[in-house]
């Protein structure tokens, strides 16, 4: 029931997608592609961009929007993540034209005062990045993105605050990224015809045409990040994998004990690790990450490295069905599953390391 | 209708195409009693499976405390062929929730069957001590982060001296007094047909499901355990830690509960004041007048309201964080001023916006299919029979000001509270104070 | 006291109208330079009451230079007061410098706070 249709005119190609649904909700989605941490030219100008969407726009001011928005009852927020900035409404469904003409006014018509950029945006970007720093497994995955993939992937998600950037900068960003060809929108609970209807009509069809060119990613392998700091411990092992081979190491992460598949029995459920396949548009991190305190990770990521290293073709076969479950899960309007999962060998290879927390009792990369 | 005024101008016609059929609830229930429930929903990437049954820490005692979440965890936490099976763990129904792709629906309801069928044996093959570990290790974690904690110590103030009051996964003491024979017999005790339901929701084929669970199934028939009583007392708990960063304060009315005809208006009126986070960038421009309030003296760093209902009982009331440790009086004053306003001045916008927010929240909970699955089995549980959410909408639509006025009169005013706090609440009036700001004095 | 905003739309009527332009705005040009606070080193905004909460956000919104330029020129205007001088014609501020750089983000505040007033009391 998935419908699929590029909507073009003259000048852009904007893609909306709808699915129908029983049930009184209506998720709509804009994913707006290349504009996520991995893009822009300082660190951090995505996240605070996310912070800036449904403020005052040429059409409606903030407080406007967020009243009547409140007032149908509907929620928004906008989410960054390392390939695309993320814009989700969720909302009765007689609302829908409502939140299309709003979703237009953010592309296409956000003001960017200035003193809003000090009022809201600045000050709710330092307080997700401060919350976001307490955890320790949070940081230990940005590092191994640092290193695994150094510029684009290995940005920092976050904005950090080392690098002053102005409102200016954010709003030249938001003009490269907010262009047709990056755009998607994408429901859950609507009637596809509706919705092509209501963006016509919004202003999504005044994006200027074009889409940014995503740059090559640069893979490196047998880097090592120790960190010290207080708090949970946690060392991560990873390995930079392309697309093609998402669906191998998707099956080994179902073998061993995967994060989406919670369970105690698995090998690495019974030490208190777990391992997870990040999947972005052109690259991936598969990562086996054990948690606890120094010395329960001491032990654990040795044992898990073993683990890993000796998973039988056998045990990847009866993981076939798991990984699937698994990429069931993880599927949802924004990012539908479409890996093809295969059992073969998963090798780690030449892996990256990071060890946060106790580092003087945590093991070296070459300990392993 | 609310929808008129401010935003009708902006609103477009929409075509009426609407999908044909909502989603389907069929419902069997078997010879021995049990209850099959399923919602069909095509367009679900996975489908749950779970057995539930209405046990849940309210069926214990102090002593216990913990067996049943203990009883559902050896039943659950394994990953078997393709079917992850977990456990869902509440204060009156415990449940084996097994998530599968759309294909293995069948396969992952035999294998709930077959574990509820031979559930002490079950049990008895699972590795004991390190399941008990991991639920020492739950509980220790619901002590240790406090906005679980001072719920869970909201709920045993509230309801002291009756098992409802017990916490839900029971506390670290406790667990560590149980024993395989504990387990055995409190799964004995309450498995049996009448108290025991199977919920599916996903690409579920009714009838298919059902002859699979059949074949699989030995459960006896038997009556549905007493649910033992509980009553709210107006009380407070101080678990003062000068060590924590902020105040975490929680102050609650004896609330509405699932079969109570006051269960949406309870929701409603909560929406009324709605939760905040300053951190956000909603947070300047939120619609409740309390946000504006908290705002202006930087008082508040966020708080929820909720009305959580248990089968017969509940709790209605606020969860807060502050930073700014000598005003947690002042954001008391605030919120219980507003609760105030819920039987003398709200206003009709209010409840309109209440009501959507209610509507989209109910809505927006049932976004997968084991919440789907587990509302299922908790409702035919705990009520009897499930509406569906057309139905809740109705009900909630039919809500007006005055209604909400009058359930505030009768709950909310002047009503004994519950009041629960951690962190450094030094500035945390006594009860009295606090017990007084539930009305005023206008005349 | 009046908003700054139906101020505003009173100069831009009065502005619109020529023959209220010939005979206002010259008597009222007269009137500030006979008022003084240009020889105190001040602007017309510098006088407004900044103590009400749209006032002190408007200030609070005023970019660096602006900001630094207003307080300094209240600073002179103590320092003149206290000492019980005026600033010679040279540096006393002149007429075409006495911009109202204020203006606009008072207008926005209070367009603001307008529409917040509006906003807690809709009807449904």
């Amino acid at each position: 029931m998935l419908s699929r249709r590029a909507y073009s005119s003259a000048a852009s190609a904007l893609k909306v997608a709808a699915r129908d649904s029983a049930s009184e909700l209506t998720t709509l989605s804009v994913v707006v592609k290349n504009a996520g941490s991995k893009n822009g030219a300082k660190s951090g100008l995505s996240h605070l961009l996310s912070k800036y969407t449904f403020l005052n726009t040429q059409s409606k001011s903030a407080l406007r929007f967020a009243r009547e928005s409140e007032l149908l009852g509907g929620a928004f927020s906008s989410q960054v993540t390392r390939d695309a900035l993320i814009l989700n409404t969720q909302f009765l469904k007689a609302d829908l034209p409502y939140y299309v003409e709003a979703l237009g006014n953010v592309l296409a018509g956000t003001q960017f005062r200035p003193h809003e950029y000090v009022e809201v945006v600045l000050p709710a970007a330092r307080a997700e990045y401060q919350a976001a720093r307490l955890d320790n497994a949070y940081n230990a995955l940005e590092e191994l993105h640092a290193i695994s993939f150094r510029k684009g992937l290995g940005n920092p998600l976050l904005y950090d605050g080392t690098t002053p950037i102005s409102s200016e900068e954010v709003q030249q960003f938001a003009q490269e990224s907010f262009k047709s060809g990056n755009v998607s929108v994408l429901a859950d609970g609507a009637n596809s015809e509706d919705l092509l209807g209501f963006v016509q009509e919004s202003l999504l069809t005044q994006l200027p045409a074009g889409a940014s060119e995503s740059t090559p990613v640069e893979i490196f392998k047998g880097k090592e990040s120790r960190i010290r700091a207080s708090g949970q411990s946690v060392a991560l092992i990873g390995v930079p994998i392309k697309p093609a081979d998402f669906g191998k190491y998707e099956v080994l992460s179902a073998a061993i004990g995967s994060a989406i598949l919670p369970s105690a029995n698995t090998q690495l459920g019974k030490i208190g690790g777990a391992s997870q396949v990040y999947k972005y548009q052109d690259a991936g991190l598969f990562v086996v990450s054990v948690s606890g305190t120094g010395a329960q990770v001491a032990q654990g990521i040795k044992q898990a490295k073993k683990i890993v290293d000796s998973v039988a073709n056998s045990e990847l076969t009866n993981a076939v069905k798991s990984a699937e479950l698994a990429l069931a899960l993880q599927s949802s309007v924004v990012s539908p599953a479409d890996v093809k999962v295969e059992a073969a060998q998963a090798p780690l290879g030449d892996f990256n390391y990071v060890a946060i927390g106790d580092v003087d009792v945590l093991p070296y990369a070459s300990d392993l | 209708m609310i929808r008129g005024s401010a935003v009708r101008s902006s609103l477009k016609v929409m075509t009426t195409r609407r999908l044909l059929s909502s989603a389907v609830s069929k419902f069997t229930t078997l010879s021995n009693g049990v209850t099959v429930a399923t919602e069909a929903n095509p367009a679900a990437s996975s489908s749950t499976v779970g057995v539930y049954f209405g046990a849940g820490s309210r069926s214990e005692h102090p002593y216990n405390n913990g067996v049943s979440a203990l009883a559902t965890n050896l039943l659950a936490g394994q990953l078997q062929d393709g079917i992850l099976l977990g456990s869902s763990n509440s204060k009156e129904v415990n449940g084996i929730v097994a998530q599968t792709t759309n294909d293995n629906v069948n396969a992952a309801g035999k294998l709930v069957a077959s574990i509820i069928s031979n559930a002490s044996e079950v049990a008895a093959k699972a590795d004991f001590q390190s399941v008990k570990n991991a639920l020492i290790a739950e509980a220790a974690a619901v002590e240790s982060t406090p906005q679980a904690k001072i719920l869970s110590h909201l709920d045993a103030s509230a309801f002291q001296g009756y098992s409802l009051g017990l916490p839900t996964l029971g506390t670290t003491e406790s667990i560590s007094g149980l024993e395989l024979d504990d387990v055995t017999r409190h799964l004995q005790r309450q498995i049996n047909g009448s108290n025991t339901v199977i919920a599916a929701s996903g690409k579920v084929d009714h009838d298919a499901l059902v002859d699979a669970i059949e074949s699989s199934l030995k459960v006896e028939a038997g009556l549905k355990p007493q649910v033992k009583p509980a009553t709210f007392l107006g009380s407070e708990v101080r678990m003062r830690d000068d060590t924590l960063p902020k105040a975490y304060v929680s102050i609650a009315v004896n609330g509405e509960g699932l079969n109570s005809p006051g269960y949406y208006l309870a929701k409603v009126a909560a929406a009324v004041f709605g939760s905040f986070d300053k951190n956000t960038t909603l947070a300047h421009y939120t619609s409740p007048k309390l946000a504006t309030i908290v705002q202006e003296y930087d008082i508040v760093d966020k708080y929820t309201h909720f009305s959580t209902s248990y089968s017969d009982a509940g709790l209605w009331g606020f969860s807060s964080e502050i930073s700014n440790i000598t005003r947690v009086d002042e954001f008391v004053h605030f919120a219980l001023k507003e609760w105030n306003r819920l039987s003398i001045s709200i206003s009709d916008a209010e409840v309109a916006r209440a009501k959507a927010q209610v509507k989209v929240a109910l809505a927006g909970e049932l976004n997968s299919t084991t919440a789907v699955a587990n509302d299922l089995g908790s409702k035919l549980l705990l009520v009897g029979h499930r509406n569906s959410l057309a139905d809740a909408f109705q009900k909630i639509d039919a809500i007006t000001t005055k209604d909400i006025k009058a359930w505030g009169q009768a709950k909310v005013w002047d009503n004994d509270i519950v009041v629960s706090g951690t962190g450094q609440i030094e500035a945390l009036m006594d009860y009295g104070r606090n017990r007084n700001e539930m009305a005023m004095m206008r005349w | 006291m009046a908003s700054i905003t139906s101020i505003v739309k009173t100069c831009d009527f009065i502005r619109s109208r020529p023959v209220l332009s010939r005979v206002l705005i010259p008597l009222s040009q007269l009137f500030t330079s006979f008022s003084g606070y240009r020889q105190m080193g001040l602007k017309y905004n510098d006088l407004l009451m900044e103590e009400t909460p749209v006032m002190q956000t408007a200030i609070r919104r005023l970019p660096e230079d602006l900001s630094y330029a207003r307080n300094y020129r209240i600073l002179t205007a103590h320092q003149l007061a206290l000492t019980h001088q005026l600033l010679p014609a040279d540096k006393a501020v002149k007429p075409e410098e006495d911009d109202h750089y204020l203006i606009p983000y008072i207008l926005e505040a209070e367009a603001e706070a307008f529409e917040k007033a509006e906003l807690d009391n809709i009807e449904v």
